[in-house]
């Protein structure tokens, strides 16, 4: 409520303030004509943009504030109000002169025809409603470079980067044919977001550089004047080349441009002003003469680079300065790009070091890189080593087991191979030999049998079971077998062969099995059993070879002489009736039917000449001396007898033995006839 | 049209950037010292107080003013400026409390922002720019075309002038016309210069 009342109260005294304040109005500046307030701010606020325009097609420009003022011309701040922005506007001081009217134009129309980002650009120029001449431009803000070197705030490296803008505008002067002939700092504006601006186009003129070749073209339509026109040194001392300083009437090239951008370089360097020291007459004398203090002995801190490309860019002769502006911008890049520049000649050294001043960040990252890589291959490697060797041990552990296995595995191949080619060798022989040991086999029985026949039981074994072994189905090897058997008087295994020999119906099978179930098969023989055994060769009539055989044979060795000797007489009884028992008396009678019972009797004497073919075993003994051998012999059987012999003394032999065979028979050879009957 | 962005700030575009120098103090003074006078007097403030306050008021004003962000449609600047201008107020009228120990009501924070007061700033603001604005064009126009508008103002016909004056209505209607044209004009800049 207290507010509402306040407010009320506010409102009627604001009302009668109104009145008083009109009262006032003569005798303040704070009065005021309320009246057109009331009448036209609505209607103007109602003012449309196309409005403004069309009133403003007559009086484009509002009154401005005086911003800079030069020998020649002021600047004023104004609005265009066409495009609504605020302007810089150019009028000339003394616009009474017409010559004066002429630059002034001329400078509006330089300006105007460079179009680059770092030029000052020309809107408009004409005469204004006070028939003035005038020229609008962009209205710039900042400050002016000679300004922004004086701040201690802007490095080095941020006024070059300005300084390769101005180097930019230049260069794009020149290439438009254009020289400038006033560069100094305080014509290079520098707006608050680092746009660089040249400006003060006054003193610039058109030059011949259009074309290379008209560079020093005497028909270049020079303005060569050694003052302006309002009577002031044309350029600015310290910043004015040479040439521009000289006293003759000598043509201004781009050299001069070239020269002034080098003192501009020098400035930010020094932050002095070349021959500022000096006054004007003394500085532009020294400027002639080359005497500027060296940039070394005003900042001898500055970048030898830098310092190069300055006093390269101030050579007293044109010649041996920069021969275009973008020589000298290039030089600047390189120093900016931590190349070395053409002005001064680079060490390796220096090129090594400014490489790696550029590559700061990549020789950084590679060096820290490398070190890491190789700190860390190093722990890897200290790491693995240990790993290694056991990894090692382990991997010649297993080499070894390694080596081993294939040994054996060589071996085992070897030995299969080996076993293989056996095997093969051994189907082989077998099947080749299958046949032809079957066909060998009938070859051994014979030896077998011859064996058996000499008396010779334990070979005709051996050889009988070769032929076995050769052909196991020889009949003749079995029946060899069972032979022999019988005649060692094993009866088992002569009845085996007999059976296998399929040879059923022989004689020898009733006889044995007789003696078997009469004495069984010990191995201990008896003269009982032999004796017996005689009975039944008797009883079966069994053939002479089958006598002879036992009688012969190594398994009747245990009988004694005498044993020898009854045994003849009780086999000579079985088969010849005799009623005698006394050997001596029967000798002869046993000697002219059964002699072979004679074999190891004792008997001296052998008369064998009445029977035609005998085999000679029987003579074999300790006791043999005379001996009568019979008509036909085998003459290397015989021989063996004989030699059987060692007390042997004589033998008579028939006269139809060949005597060569008994050759070294160391006895009495006699022939039948020198025997007595 | 109303919301027409204002294409002309450079003096407030100045004054924020922090860019004073003598040329936009004078600007400055011109440009808002007489508005801010009107507004005090507004505040029912003795002319003697209102000039001393008139003074404090744009020095505060100058020296704060990097802390306003100029934006147009958020707040225009005279806005801000009324506030400053009311605070200064709101302390001298507690000063002067104090020094005559007497217990006042201390007008509210809101009195002075409620829309009623708000006008009143508004019409304040009209009436300054548009007096301002016509002072800057009389110098553009001859004694006569200038007598023709004022008589104009004043209510009288041009049938009345051209009695008065002798010039014809024809030339008086032109007259008319272009000082009311480059008023308006003028209006509209000083508006969005300074608004």
């Amino acid at each position: 409520m207290l507010q509402i009342d306040l407010q009320k109260l506010y409102l009627t005294l604001s009302l009668i303030q109104k009145d008083k304040v009109s009262k006032m109005e003569e005798k303040e500046d704070f009065s005021l004509d309320r009246s057109l307030g009331d009448l036209f701010f609505d209607e103007a606020m109602g003012y449309g943009l196309a409005d403004d325009i069309k009133s403003a097609q007559n009086n484009r420009y509002s009154e401005g504030t005086l911003i800079a003022k030069g020998g020649m011309k002021s600047i004023f701040n104004v609005v265009d109000k066409i495009t609504g922005r605020e302007v810089a506007k150019a009028m000339l001081i003394n616009p009474q002169d017409p010559d004066k009217v002429e630059r002034f134009f001329h400078e509006a129309r330089i300006c105007a025809s460079l179009e680059h980002p770092n030029i000052v650009p020309v809107y408009d120029t004409g005469y204004d409603q006070e028939r003035n001449p005038y020229f609008t431009m962009r209205l710039l803000g900042g400050e002016t470079l000679q300004n922004k070197v004086k701040q201690s705030e802007s490095s080095t490296a941020d006024l070059i980067d300005i300084f390769v803008k101005i180097c930019d505008a230049v260069s794009y002067a020149h290439s438009q044919g254009i020289i400038h002939r006033d560069l100094k700092p305080d014509n290079i504006q520098i707006g608050d977001f680092g746009e660089v601006q040249v400006c003060d186009w006054g003193l610039a003129c058109r030059d011949g550089i259009k074309d290379e070749d008209t560079i020093f073209d005497d028909e270049t339509k020079e303005f060569i004047l050694p003052v302006t026109l309002d009577g002031m040194i044309k350029g600015t001392p310290g910043y004015m080349s040479p040439e521009q300083a000289s006293a003759e009437k000598r043509e201004l090239t781009a050299f001069s441009d070239i020269y002034s951008l080098g003192a501009i370089l020098y400035y930010i360097l020094t932050k002095k002003t070349p021959l500022d020291e000096f006054s004007a007459r003394v500085a532009i004398k020294k400027t002639r003469d080359g005497e500027v203090k060296p940039v070394k002995e005003v900042n001898p801190n500055a970048s030898n680079s830098l310092i190069a490309i300055c006093e390269k860019a101030m050579a007293l002769k044109p010649e041996d300065r920069y021969q275009s502006v973008e020589e000298l911008k290039a030089d600047i890049v390189k120093y900016q790009h931590g190349f070395p520049t053409a002005a001064e000649a680079a060490s390796t050294w220096s090129s090594t070091r400014m490489f790696l001043k550029r590559n700061q960040k990549s020789v950084f990252l590679i060096c820290s890189f490398f070190i890491i890589f190789n700190l860390a291959s190093v722990w890897f490697l200290i790491n693995i080593s240990h790993k290694e060797k056991e990894a090692r041990r382990a991997a010649k552990l297993a080499q070894d087991s390694e080596r081993q296995a294939i040994e054996t595995l060589e071996k085992l191949m070897k030995s299969e191979k080996q076993a293989r080619q056996a095997l093969g060798d051994l189907k082989n022989m077998t099947q080749e030999k299958v046949a032809a040991s079957i066909q060998a086999a009938p070859r051994f029985v014979r030896i077998a049998n011859m064996y058996r026949t000499q008396f010779e039981p334990y070979k005709a074994l051996e050889n009988a079971q070769q032929a076995l072994a050769l052909d196991p189905n020889s009949k003749e090897a079995k029946t060899c077998m069972a032979k022999v058997y019988y005649t060692l008087m094993n009866y088992n295994e002569a009845i085996h062969y007999l059976t296998i020999a399929d040879n059923v119906h022989s004689m020898l099978l009733p006889a044995m099995k007789e003696m078997l179930n009469k004495f069984g098969n010990s191995k201990t023989k008896t003269y009982d059993e032999v004796l017996y055994l005689m009975k039944l060769h008797r009883k079966y009539n069994f053939g002479n070879s089958y006598l002879e055989g036992l009688i012969y044979s190594p398994s009747l060795n245990f009988l004694t002489e005498s044993q020898r000797r009854k045994l003849a007489v009780e086999t000579y009884k079985f088969y010849y009736n005799s009623k005698g028992t006394d050997f001596s008396l029967m000798q002869d009678k046993i000697e002219r039917y059964i002699p072979q019972l004679l074999y190891a009797t004792g008997v001296k004497e052998f008369n064998l000449k009445l029977h035609k073919r005998i085999k000679t075993h029987l003579i074999r003994g300790l006791n043999t001396e005379i001996v009568v051998l019979p008509e036909i012999i085998v003459g290397s059987a015989t021989l063996k007898d004989l030699e059987a012999c060692p007390n042997l003394k004589k033998v008579y032999f028939s006269p139809k033995t060949n005597m060569q065979t008994y050759e070294n028979l160391k006895v009495e050879k006699l022939e039948y006839k020198d025997f007595a009957q | 049209m109303t919301d027409f962005t204002p294409t002309r700030v450079t003096l407030l575009q100045r004054l924020c950037n922090n860019e004073k120098d003598d040329i936009s103090w004078g600007e400055f003074n011109e440009a808002y010292k007489r508005y801010i006078y009107l507004l005090i007097r507004g505040m029912n403030i003795d002319h003697h107080d209102a000039e001393d306050l008139t003074q404090t008021s744009l020095l505060a004003i100058w020296e704060n003013i990097g802390n306003f962000t100029y934006s147009p449609d958020s707040c225009k600047f005279r806005t801000w400026l009324y506030r400053i201008v009311r605070n200064k107020v709101i302390d001298h009228i507690r000063k002067a409390n104090a020094k005559k120990n007497r217990k006042e009501d201390i007008p509210h924070v809101d009195t002075y922002s409620s829309p009623e007061v708000y006008d009143i700033a508004e019409k304040e603001w009209r009436a300054h720019v548009s007096d301002k604005a016509y002072n800057n064009i009389k110098t553009k126009f001859s004694e006569n075309v200038l007598k023709c508008f004022d008589m104009s103002m004043k209510g009288k016909s041009t049938t009345k002038i051209h009695e008065a004056t002798g010039i014809s209505e024809q030339t008086i209607y032109v007259y008319k016309q272009r000082v009311k044209d480059a008023l308006l004009q003028e209006i509209r800049l000083l508006n969005d210069k300074w608004g």
